[in-house]
């Protein structure tokens, strides 16, 4: 039993460590080093600010700026989770290639580095809020916790079948950032999710809108999600998240070879 | 598998695929339409083979011969082809010089990753830490980045990770032997001697007969993926022509 837990521990310790040095990693070398974490969504809402505030849309909601910026940050979070994972082994093959440690691992740490980036954008969001608007915090809040738990879920099976297809479409990622860019696009990042109450109703089934729209409200209109599309996202979320991961776990066994 | 083998294989079969094309979506739609462009490639063949607890076993033959993808096939970080069964008995580690570090990390944060990989829990790095450091001789240059280390320097620092490291299996890849300069490479020897010896079962991967000399207590020959002979290394030295 003791034994067990210990390897099980040596595993977490593990995923903690890549985790924490994927995440640290991009700050090396610079003079403010993690501070960048802080300091790069701090400006990039104050850009968003002054931008839609004084110079265009002047006669816009102010609410727009919040509205965008959870769009942006929570695109982030699985672009960068997405494109990140594509060349997951061939960055980890040395690693591989001398230990039996487990692919799914990698994985792992990839979700907690990117997903603890996004908690750092959104607690600057949170600052902000709270600085420049009048925010009502309610328990409508705990609903993020399913809400990050699907996008996460959703990110993570993305990212299974693109590490794995990378190893055999060496082009991939030149493909799969025009999929991001179109996805930039096509989801109400930018644009008003209400359009798609009368129009295209079939887009809140796509697990990422649904993700973005549940955010919005939640956090800035004080509402629940709907929770037809929120189970149905979630169910979605898994069900590639699970096939994602048999796949990655039948398909890789030659990475090696590959890469 | 008995208690008393650490390694076993059956049957051992390793077909790589190349592809003349290369791996792009282009490369894959051609290979797909005119159904050409791969070749196989049989780098072992009919691979049966015992390694006792304990016993310092080495791999010798040409470039080519199919020793690394064995030590890999042992590793389980490659597959070998279906029909074959890898057994291993205890945590295997593989150990080759240079690789496993993150170039962009410091030396610091390279031993705390590979010495997790390879079993070690954070309160343990962090109590051999400075040991690890001195061990390596690279007080001065442990919060450089790695891509700035020589690759001697690289070599005493995957070499100190190893000593410490908890593995049953060593499988080294041309590892021994290689490491660092005169004076390192005595201590290095001695510490390996010492340490690592006493116990724990040895593949060794090497074109140095001294070494298969002085430590193996069997040696297998390998050519064009097929066991050529396997005993005690003055008969299979001889066989191969090296003494």
């Amino acid at each position: 039993m003791f034994r067990i837990s210990k390897t099980f521990r040596n595993r977490l310790e593990r995923i903690y460590l890549f985790a924490n040095t994927d995440y640290y990693a991009r700050y090396y070398g610079s003079k403010l080093g993690i501070l960048w974490a802080f300091l790069k969504p701090f400006f990039h809402i104050m850009v968003l600010y002054v931008t839609f505030s004084y110079l265009i849309f002047r006669q816009r909601d102010p609410h727009f700026i919040l509205y965008l910026f959870t769009g942006i940050i929570t695109w982030q979070y699985f672009s960068e989770m997405t494109n990140t994972s594509i060349n997951l082994f061939s960055k980890q093959r040395n690693i591989l290639q001398n230990s039996d440690m487990p692919k799914i691992d990698l994985f792992w740490a990839l979700l907690g580095s990117k997903f603890w980036g996004y908690l750092i954008n959104f607690m600057i969001f949170i600052v902000f809020y709270v600085v420049f608007f009048n925010p009502v915090f309610s328990l409508k809040y705990f609903f993020l916790i399913p809400v990050w738990l699907g996008l996460s879920m959703f990110s993570l099976g993305f990212a299974f079948y693109l590490a794995t297809f990378f190893i055999y479409l060496r082009d991939l990622d030149h493909l799969w950032s025009i999929v991001l860019m179109a996805g930039f696009w096509m989801v109400p990042i930018i644009w008003n999710y209400k359009i798609l109450e009368d129009t295209y109703q079939f887009m809140n089934y796509i697990p990422i809108t649904a993700f973005l729209i549940d955010i919005r409200q939640i956090v800035l209109h004080d509402e629940l999600p709907n929770m037809h599309y929120l189970v149905t996202a979630l169910i979605v979320s898994f069900l590639i998240a699970f096939t994602g991961y048999i796949f990655m776990q039948r398909k890789s066994k030659k990475a090696l070879e590959f890469l | 598998m008995d208690n008393d083998i650490a390694i076993k294989l059956e049957n051992i079969q390793k077909t790589y695929i190349l592809h003349d094309r290369g791996n792009t979506i282009r490369d894959r739609i051609f290979s797909f339409v005119c159904g050409k462009g791969k070749r196989k490639l049989l780098a072992l063949q009919n691979i049966d083979l015992e390694i006792k607890k304990g016993e310092f076993f080495g791999i010798m033959g040409r470039n080519g011969s199919g020793k690394s993808t064995l030590i890999q096939i042992m590793n389980k970080s490659i597959p070998p082809d279906s029909g074959g069964k890898v057994c291993v008995n205890g945590k295997a580690m593989r150990l080759a010089l240079g690789v496993g570090f993150n170039s962009e990390l410091t030396a610091r944060q390279n031993i705390m990753l590979n010495a997790s990989v390879l079993g070690m829990s954070i309160s343990e790095i962090k109590s051999k830490m400075d040991a690890m450091i001195a061990f390596a001789e690279l007080e001065n240059f442990i919060d450089t980045p790695v891509k700035f280390y020589s690759s001697g320097m690289k070599s005493k620092l995957m070499f100190s990770i190893a000593v410490n490291a908890e593995a049953d299996i060593f499988l080294m890849d041309e590892f021994f032997g290689g490491v660092g300069d005169k004076n390192f490479r005595e201590k290095a020897d001695k510490v390996f001697h010492d340490r690592i010896l006493k116990g724990k079962t040895i593949v060794h991967v090497s074109h140095q007969v001294h070494t298969i000399k002085k430590y193996c207590d069997r040696v297998m020959l390998l050519d064009k993926g097929r066991i050529v002979a396997i005993g005690p290394p003055k008969e299979v030295l001889k066989l191969k022509g090296a003494n």
